[in-house]
């Protein structure tokens, strides 16, 4: 009789036992039932700058290139040579920002009758031009960003806002310098148009600060 | 002897209803998408930001019966995040390679639930690497919804991802993760 009671027993608990293990669903399974949109990924944005879809667009120049055929592995080593460019395109603008500064204070003397430091002047200006052009064709020819912009304002928007304001004073700044050659009462606008450049420059980088 | 043979089979048919009825309580609980979120933080000494995604898709295992979450899966996808700065979030999806490993995932080994709280184990899965993590939640149950918000910290450099750089400075290792996750009865 007792042992009829014990065999019950260990039955019962055998059962729940076998319950319990049975309880959880295998986590690997739970995994595979969510779903999530990562096959909709598009490799490029709708919208990048006309540089960008010349050289990078779907049927641009570089995809001529096996390496640079529009695949997901591709373009993963493409926004590697994207962050190279851009990371350089920071390091170049800061040297340059320098210069500028530099520019600026031969420029001042200049412009106040400090006529030996015309050809200092026009050395730092084959040096920030070197460096500006070169800092904005980082940027113009990098391969594009994965997403399309986002709707309403960020730093980087700003930054780029700004750059259409320094890239053009500093087009004007050069043709103003070769005018005033012949033309010296051109002399207050070509200032004007530097320091424009360099203020918008400098806000560029203020602004991406935040 | 008659009276004993029936106690037993008493005894095995109430163990059987038990566990029928327990197996009936558990109940597999998907999100609501749209109420859904997954908050990142990252600092860099420049500046702080966030990243939110609302394109989060999770299950719970509930047991009814005592009230209680057995088990969690969650997937986000890495290009879902937004931090309101598209160059921000292509850079995202750079460093962390997401065309390779498109999306993080979560999947609990083990929940300690002490009344509205959840201590929850498991592995999360980011950039190819699986890590066992532990962090804290909590669950609130009103209006045929489950809400489970928590946050947990890890490192970047633990799941080979180098910190992305801006101005040549590197942000911080860490990212702080939080989630409000809504689970529909």
């Amino acid at each position: 009789m007792k042992t009829l009671i014990i065999s019950s027993l260990v039955i019962i608990l055998a059962f729940t036992e076998v319950k319990a293990q049975n309880d959880s669903i295998p986590i690997n399974n739970l995994l595979d039932e969510l779903s999530t949109n990562e096959e909709t990924i598009a490799l490029l944005p709708d919208k990048m700058i006309i540089s960008q879809r010349i050289l990078w667009g779907e049927r641009g120049m570089m995809r001529n290139f096996n390496r640079f055929e529009l695949t997901p592995s591709n373009r993963q080593n493409e926004l590697k040579v994207r962050r190279f460019m851009l990371v350089s395109h920071q390091a170049l603008g800061l040297a340059t920002l320098g210069g500028m500064v530099a520019q600026g204070i031969v420029g001042a003397k200049l412009y106040n009758g400090a006529t030996n430091l015309k050809d200092l002047h026009e050395t730092l200006a084959i040096a920030v031009n070197t460096g500006y052009f070169t800092t904005a064709s980082l940027s113009l020819f990098a391969p594009p960003k994965m997403l399309n912009e986002r709707k309403g304002y960020s730093s980087i928007k700003i930054h780029k806002t700004l750059a259409i304001i320094h890239l053009s004073s500093m087009i004007a700044t050069n043709i103003l310098a070769g005018i005033i050659e012949s033309k010296p009462e051109y002399r207050p606008y070509h200032r004007a148009s530097a320091y424009t450049a360099f203020g918008a420059y400098t806000l560029s980088m203020i602004v991406i600060k935040f | 002897m008659k009276k004993i043979k029936i106690t037993i089979l008493s005894l095995v048919l109430t163990a059987s209803t038990l566990v029928a009825h327990s197996q009936e309580t558990r109940i597999k609980l998907n999100n609501d998408a749209k109420k859904s979120s997954i908050t990142y933080a990252m600092n860099h000494p420049l500046h702080a930001w966030t990243g939110v995604s609302t394109d989060v898709s999770s299950v719970i295992v509930t047991n009814e019966a005592k009230n209680t979450i057995n088990q969690v899966a969650v997937k986000v996808t890495i290009a879902s995040f937004n931090s309101k700065n598209a160059n921000r979030d292509s850079h995202t999806i750079e460093v962390t390679e997401a065309l390779t490993y498109p999306s993080v995932s979560f999947a609990s080994k083990s929940i300690e639930q002490h009344g509205d709280s959840l201590n929850i184990t498991g592995t999360l899965n980011f950039h190819g690497v699986n890590k066992i993590i532990s962090f804290e939640a909590t669950m609130k149950k009103a209006n045929k919804k489950i809400e489970v918000i928590g946050n947990f910290e890890f490192n970047m450099t633990d799941y080979n991802i180098e910190p992305p750089t801006l101005m040549g400075i590197a942000a911080d290792d860490a990212i702080k993760l939080s989630f409000d996750v809504i689970y529909l009865e």
